[in-house]
């Protein structure tokens, strides 16, 4: 069964179409890859699904209930994580800050369990394990804006994991990452992958798509130009 | 013992420091800026003096009620608030204590021009309680928005308000209810602002609308930022010096608003985390002093 | 009576037209709210007076105040501003309202805190359009204002200058890689914003024939909110809402006669408009 269904999806800024007419399906326990040159719609698609845009037409159904019109945080509650193209880590709050905000999500919801203390020894420890998760070094109480791009990253991936999702939208994780950095950041896609998370990516390192996923989208001038296997896209590329 | 005009001194630096720690609250940990926390004062002055000298109330429940109305015109005042932005945001709150304080200087209920007289100060067990006394009244409301203020800090609450000072997308997309939260800011500022309003009308025993005219707000928000923005000890520490500087200064009384001016300025442009921010000199040399210390403790 | 009142709203319509005018191409290129604006402002009815009543001419005296207005308002780019905006905006925000606040006191210190009366003569044919009639000094303002609206319109639309302004207005970053000097730029807007707010301030300093040190004080805020409702940075929608706010309030207040203040109306207006909005009347987000 499909985990997000998305149809005949259409955003406009200002006349200009990023998105027109889109229709691609997750499954649960896939990656899937979403691929297209610069300004293809590709951070639009993420940010329609997480609530921080409103589409224009077309509905999102994840588990079949349509969520195109719920705000970012209840989009968030109900188990969709991702991360952004440009890190953006909390800067001033330390590493285990940064996931505990995340992590916090089942106690907003409610006033009074939102006044209750966060710092807590079982909240410190489940962020400590996320950390160790993502593979962060040690050193969580640095402030998050002094890290180097690549454990940015992984923060924000911890960060993400912290709200317990299913669904997982990676934006170019390896964007801008050294070789090394890139391959043990593919390792960790795959591990998370292995324990149950579905996963969207969006990357245009074709390696790591290729060693990855197992389904492609392509996007170009938001239109939705090929579905399929990689071997089939890579062939029709060429 | 002190003499009645320190006493004087220390309770208007006392409601001082109320405002500039529930400002804080808003600006410093929100990250909302707040150009008009004298009108939410205004709105507990006037709540608490209309209850007192029309409805008869006493000063205890006048003050609670006071709390409790700022915190409620905050909660709605902070809905038109919600759609703005940045600087959008600092233009509106601007204009809500420009439109407040013109409410309470065009509209009759309010006194008018002539403001609200005759409140007198509070009475304990059957007398008014002395000037000492309403300083440690003032004293015993500080302890009591400090404790709010660490619980915050310590709970969820401050958590979700940091994350949306730092990146209010981000937060969103990390389950936090950004308006919700927003509002709890302006709800909770807004009434620690009334609570002071208040008092500051029962110090005065009159109030007049410029009493709460943007320029207090700006006096206000001039001390959270002077001492620390987004710290416990910063509010706290620049609403005691900027409260005294007007002390201080009185042989330069000529000059005083020029030096204050002057003061801002060179503050923002040399140390512009305030005298005591996470990034002051004072506070990194301490901090460069304890790790210089550390090694020999081991 | 109506017509009237409509000929002082756009005399007051003109005046917040050239005064926002200069805040909000500042915040189009620094995106700083410049409060000192308005310190600029009195200073050029200072200014102007002072060499009007050395030369006895009202021309050379706004020349002067302009010329003054412009050198002081590079030099506030230069050494406040610039230096702080890499800060959150609440740090040059208070800048500025410190630098306001020590410039009102300057001119408190160094005038007198009185009102000086500013009784140029000046000898300007008054105008009459069917039932609208202009008296003599308000058609000065519209004048002049009309006359430096034009030159500035001439200036971003017909001149490679122009060009290089409004590309650092939309994004000074992109517009640097492409080789023009934006800090060039920056200052350039800097000096027309504060020369027009020098203007501005003379020609209100004659208009109601008294200069004091407080005279910033409302245009301060006011023009914030003017700036705001028009759409902060937006050029046309600062002068289209300064002409609406300067009607407005000349007619509601003058033949209406709410009991409201008048100073306080530009809040309500933008605070309304900004519910439906959120970024002003001709601004994007």
């Amino acid at each position: 069964m499909a985990l997000l269904e998305i149809e005949h999806l259409t955003k406009e800024f200002d006349g200009v179409t990023a998105l027109q007419d889109v229709s691609l399906e997750v499954r649960e326990g896939e990656i899937l890859g979403v691929i297209g040159p610069n300004g293809a719609g590709k951070t639009t698609l993420f940010n329609c699904i997480t609530g921080i845009f409103t589409p224009d037409r077309g509905t999102i159904r994840y588990r079949g209930e349509p969520i195109q019109r719920r705000r970012p945080h209840e989009i968030a509650r109900r188990g969709i994580a991702r991360t952004f193209q440009i890190v953006r880590p909390f800067p001033t709050l330390s590493l285990t800050d940064n996931v505990l905000v995340a992590y916090g999500h089942r106690y907003y919801p409610r006033l009074r369990a939102s006044a209750t203390a966060s710092r807590t020894q079982a909240s410190l420890q489940a962020c400590r394990g996320l950390l160790d998760r993502v593979g962060m070094p040690a050193g969580h109480q640095r402030a998050a804006g002094a890290l180097p791009l690549g454990l940015k990253k992984r923060l924000e991936i911890a960060r993400a994991l912290a709200l317990n999702p299913s669904l997982l939208l990676l934006d170019e994780p390896s964007g801008g990452l050294r070789h090394e950095e890139s391959q043990e950041l593919l390792e960790l896609i795959r591990r998370l992958n292995q324990e149950g998370i579905t996963i969207v990516l969006i990357e245009h390192n074709m390696p790591i798509v290729m060693g990855v996923c197992r389904r492609l989208v392509v996007l170009d001038h938001g239109i939705q130009i090929a579905e399929g296997d990689p071997a089939a896209i890579q062939r029709k590329e060429s | 013992m002190l003499s009645g005009y320190v006493v004087t001194v220390l309770i208007t630096i006392g409601i001082y420091v109320i405002l500039a720690l529930s400002l804080n609250m808003i600006t410093g940990y929100a990250g909302q800026i707040s150009l008009g926390h004298a009108a939410f004062m205004g709105i507990g002055a006037y709540t608490s003096a209309l209850l007192y000298t029309r409805a008869e109330f006493s000063f205890w429940p006048a003050f609670l009620v006071a709390g409790l109305v700022a915190g409620a015109v905050g909660a709605v005042l902070a809905i038109p608030c919600l759609r703005v932005r940045e600087d959008f945001l600092a233009i509106t709150t601007m204009g809500i204590n420009f439109v407040v304080e013109a409410t309470f200087l065009y509209v009759p209920f309010f006194g008018a021009g002539m403001g609200i007289g005759g409140i007198n100060p509070p009475s304990l067990f059957g007398s008014e309680i002395s000037k000492p006394g309403f300083l440690l009244l003032v004293i015993g409301v500080i302890a009591a928005v400090i404790t709010v203020d660490r619980w915050l800090a310590r709970s969820w609450i401050g958590l979700a308000w940091a994350a949306i000072r730092e990146d209010e997308a981000a937060a969103g997309t990390m389950g936090i209810d950004v308006v919700r939260f927003k509002v709890l800011a302006f709800t909770l500022g807004s009434a620690g602002a009334g609570l002071a309003g208040s008092l500051y009308a029962h110090f005065l025993t009159f109030i007049m609308p410029v009493n709460f005219g943007f320029g207090q707000s700006i006096v206000i928000l001039s001390m959270v930022v002077f001492g620390g923005i987004g710290t416990l000890r910063g509010p706290i520490v620049g609403a005691i010096l900027l409260g005294a500087l007007p002390e201080f200064s009185r042989p330069a009384m000529e000059y005083r608003t020029l030096l204050y001016g002057i003061l801002l300025l060179l503050l923002m442009r040399y140390q512009p985390d305030g005298i005591l921010g996470e990034r002051s000199l004072l506070v990194r040399g301490w901090h460069a002093l304890r790790q210089q210390a550390a090694p020999m403790k081991n | 009576m109506i017509w009237q009142q409509i000929a002082n709203g756009i005399a007051t319509g003109a005046v917040y037209a050239l005064t926002t005018l200069g805040l909000t191409m500042v915040y189009g290129v620094l995106r700083v709210l410049h409060v000192a604006h308005a310190g600029v402002y009195a200073l050029g009815a200072y200014v102007g007076l002072w060499a009007f009543r050395f030369t006895g001419n009202f021309w050379i005296g706004l020349v002067v105040a302009m010329a003054a207005c412009a050198l002081a308002g590079v030099l506030i780019e230069r050494f406040l501003y610039a230096p702080l905006l890499h800060l959150p905006r609440i740090i040059p925000l208070i800048a500025s309202i410190g630098l306001f606040i020590a410039m009102e006191e300057a001119f408190r210190i160094v005038a007198g805190p009185y009102a000086l009366a500013y009784d140029a003569e000046v000898r300007f044919g008054s105008l009459a359009l069917g039932p609208l009639r202009l008296t003599g000094p308000q058609t000065l303002i519209l004048t002049v204002t009309l006359v430096l609206l034009g030159l500035l319109w001439l200036l971003l639309s017909r001149s490679k200058v122009g060009l290089a302004m409004r590309a650092t207005a939309m994004d000074a970053e992109i517009t640097s890689s492409f080789g023009v000097n934006t800090r060039a730029i920056i200052a350039l807007n800097f000096l027309i914003g504060s020369a027009m707010a020098g203007a501005a301030g003379a020609l209100i300093g004659v208009y109601d024939n008294q200069v004091w040190p407080t005279m910033g004080s409302v245009p301060a805020y006011k023009c914030l909110a003017i700036v705001v409702l028009g759409g902060l940075g937006n050029i046309p929608g600062s002068v289209l809402a300064s002409f609406l706010i300067g009607l407005a309030e000349t007619l509601l207040i003058g033949i209406v006669a709410i009991p409201f203040p008048r100073d306080a109306l530009a809040f309500v207006a933008m605070i309304l408009v900004l519910m439906f909005r959120p970024y002003g009347l001709l601004g994007r987000a």
